[in-house]
């Protein structure tokens, strides 16, 4: 699955560990998130999304 | 030598794993050495205090990887944990396995059964540490 994280990240000018913070998560998880190596729950999608206040499918992407 | 990234929680839980870890092996190897030493008492009581100690770390690891996993709220590192412990079973077969043909075809000196324990315990440590590190 592909996402936007970096992206929506950068502009908000916000570190791994920012938003790690904000989402009460490590900045393991933040980063393997990211990389694409770890797709995140339904719970920490919508945390996500509520974050950076736009719709789930606006952040991930099915496509490999 | 633990990664400041992680929470208090994981830290303490890292800490503690690592000291049952080594308080298992340590007591694995002095009650493996007790019972050889031809001096000492190896029936009664004390035997059978001996034998259990071992198992008392072993099954205080066991309660603290059950209570982390309850306990983990971050999923990745949950998962990561999950996999490490997955992997460690298989090196210890795979251990297992190997010492086994050694023991039959070579004939060298049986393993004490808790050493498999201690294999389990320090592979799953090794692949839960190399996990983390590659998600750095």
């Amino acid at each position: 699955m592909k996402n936007r994280l970096r992206i929506l990240r950068a502009e908000r000018n916000w570190s791994q560990a920012d938003l790690a913070q904000k989402l009460d998560v490590s900045r393991q998880s933040v980063n393997a998130i990211e990389t694409g190596k770890f797709d995140p729950s339904l719970p920490l999608a919508f945390k996500l999304a509520r974050l950076f206040d736009s719709p789930i499918e606006s952040i991930f992407s099915d496509e490999e | 030598m633990l990664s400041k990234d992680l929470s208090r929680f994981q830290r303490r839980s890292l800490a503690l794993f690592s000291a049952s870890i080594l308080l298992t092996a340590l007591i694995t190897m002095f009650t493996h050495d007790y019972f050889r030493h031809p001096h000492h008492s190896t029936t009664g009581l004390l035997a059978w205090t001996l034998a259990l100690l071992p198992s008392l770390p072993f099954l205080g690891t066991i309660f603290l990887a059950l209570r982390y996993i309850g306990r983990e709220r971050d999923e990745f590192i949950r998962a990561q944990v999950l996999l490490a412990l997955l992997q460690g079973s298989f090196i210890t077969l795979a251990f297992t396995v190997v010492y086994a043909f050694f023991e039959n075809y070579l004939k060298i000196r049986s393993a004490p059964a808790m050493a498999y324990v201690d294999v389990f315990l320090i592979a799953s440590m090794i692949a839960l540490r190399i996990h983390l590190r590659s998600a750095q």
